[in-house]
């Protein structure tokens, strides 16, 4: 009866939680899970590949593709503080005259393109590139960590 | 499920990774300013409508992404995916932000329309200090703002034993039935040692008690960067006598350095046969590619129940471990240290000395972990109490169990 009774009160607390921290509005970006697929691969890679060369190289590959998404996070960061400092100057009757260039408002939504076309372009050859250093198999085992 | 709830409540407590929550409170910035600012209801309503077609904008964006997302996962999934596999996914988000584009400009005219230079400037005015609308991620703040950037620990699981830091990373969840994890490192109190996994203790000095067996189940879970918080909250001793024994609960706070982490723990046990127990120490842990030596020195202490109030039996640990791994997935370990159980008592000073090995192997997105231990936890008594042996032989602990790990999130 006092399991029971704990049972209940940790699956009432959890409910309460995911009830708390439950998505609303559009969704995240996928740049974040982009991140987490590498991110989580990384301390596993020696426990796949056996060959210790082989596993630096693509622990090497992996580390560089959790920079690439920790990099594109900062853009995202630095065009949202860019268009704030655009509104910012706005705020006088005389600023508010000329019309505002609607890539400011972009850059409230998103970093420039051509950043993010660079960061992508690297991404793909990154991921190129470990396919190269890994077998299939291991390929798949990496692939079943997330 | 609960961990799950816990991460997530975490992540949106502390802002991070929720991208969606500043264009949210920009958005309602927005509203609000217009609606507080903009006296004439017609114009107000055609700027609070141009502000939902910037709404509706930036949700179609993400929706486009999310395709993108999808695209690039199919791609990464795949062994045989080329360069063009890539390219395909890309060039469907070019195209997105062109339609985007066009859908911002149609909303700039309309808002600007809508609204005088003056009740824009006073909104401009309104907006820009509302940190909340501006800062996307609060880890990344100040770096965006040019200042340094904090090291970023890896948020995935650690699969090498002597590569392990002292925390686990956060977000990961390990359900702990087997000796050797971190957070039972130097679990020793004046009536009693406590691992994971099931165990047989044979002579039990403290106690006097011949044999008894134990079995431990609980959770360690990474709540931050480099803080967690565990418990072997399922403790059953099984032999001589079925008892639900004490419930161990530890919370570790790591500083990672070069090479090294410094850790501070506290660890109590709720109360049991002997009353309540603390153990406050500290520990330091230097990591290597194939060697991890671990320290600590804790002062455990039995403080009794409120009902039965005793005087504090104070002891102090010093653990010591080497971990070795043959192979990344096979690893041996060495315990000792110095054990003085009772500060109160003249003879109690120990010297233990254990013997470990742990198989660790990758299932999904599972690690899951063997471990095995032999210890005999008064191996040396120097000061020999009452003419005993000076080498406690008779005197052991023989530990096994699995553990495994996981991502939350």
């Amino acid at each position: 009866m006092r399991t029971f009774g704990h049972a209940l009160v940790i699956t009432t607390i959890a409910a309460a939680l995911v009830g708390c921290g439950g998505q609303k509005g559009p969704p995240r970006h996928p740049v974040g899970e982009m991140t987490a697929r590498a991110t989580a691969k990384l301390g596993l890679i020696e426990l796949v590949v056996s060959d210790p060369v082989r596993a630096e190289g693509v622990r090497e590959v992996y580390v560089q593709m959790a920079a690439l998404g920790h990099a594109f996070d900062l853009a995202r960061a630095r065009s949202i503080l860019e268009a704030r400092s655009s509104l910012e100057k706005r705020s006088t009757e005389g600023a508010q005259t000329a019309p505002a260039s609607p890539a400011e408002l972009e850059l409230m939504l998103a970093p420039p393109l051509e950043r993010g076309k660079a960061l992508f372009a690297r991404y793909a050859a990154l991921m190129l590139e470990a396919r190269t250093l890994l077998t299939e198999d291991e390929f798949e085992k990496l692939n079943g960590v997330r | 499920m609960f961990w799950v709830a816990l991460a997530t409540a975490i992540m949106m407590l502390s802002g991070e990774g929720d991208d969606t929550r500043a264009i949210a409170a920009l958005i309602a910035g927005l509203r609000e300013a217009i609606t507080q600012g903009v006296a004439d209801s017609s114009r107000r309503a055609e700027a609070i409508r141009a502000v939902s077609e910037f709404e509706q904008a930036f949700a179609t964006h993400r929706q486009e992404l999310q395709s993108f997302g999808a695209c690039v996962q199919a791609a990464d999934r795949n062994y045989r995916a080329t360069s063009a596999d890539y390219t395909a996914c890309s060039d469907r988000v070019e195209a997105q932000r062109v339609t985007l584009r066009h859908s911002l400009a149609t909303v700039q005219r309309d808002y600007e329309a809508a609204l005088t230079p003056s009740e824009r400037a006073q909104i401009a005015e309104a907006l820009t200090p509302r940190p909340e609308a501006w800062v996307l991620d609060p880890t990344l703040a100040t770096e965006a703002d040019g200042a340094g950037a904090e090291p970023h620990r890896p948020r995935g699981l650690e699969g090498v034993a002597t590569q392990r830091h002292l925390t686990l990373p956060r977000n990961v969840v390990s359900i702990v039935y087997g000796p050797l994890t971190p957070a039972t490192f130097g679990q020793r109190y004046p009536s009693k040692i406590i691992d994971g996994g099931t165990s047989y203790a044979h002579q039990n000095l403290t106690t006097g008690v011949g044999a008894q067996w134990f079995t431990r189940l609980g959770v360690r879970f990474g709540l931050f960067d480099d803080f967690e918080a565990g418990a072997l909250f399922l403790p059953f001793e099984l032999a001589p006598d079925f008892r639900f024994d004490a419930v161990l609960v530890a919370l570790t706070q790591q500083f990672r350095l070069n090479g090294f982490d410094i850790g501070a723990r506290f660890s109590f046990q709720t109360r049991g046969d002997i009353g309540w127990a603390l153990a406050p120490g500290a520990m330091v842990r230097t990591l290597g590619r194939r060697f991890a030596f671990q320290a600590g020195i804790f002062t455990p202490t039995e403080v009794g129940s409120f009902k039965e109030p005793q005087a504090p039996v104070v002891g102090i640990n010093a653990p010591v471990r080497a971990t070795f791994n043959i192979v990344p997935a096979f690893f041996l370990l060495a315990d000792s240290g110095f054990a003085y159980d009772n500060l109160g008592q003249a003879d109690r000073a120990t010297v233990p000395l254990g013997f470990g090995a742990g198989y660790v192997l990758l299932a999904g997105s599972r690690l899951i972990e063997l471990t095995t231990s032999f210890t005999w936890d008064h191996w040396l008594l120097p000061s020999r109490p009452n003419g005993a042996s000076a080498f406690q032989f008779e005197t052991f602990r023989v530990a096994f169990g699995g553990t495994m790990y996981f991502q939350a999130l």
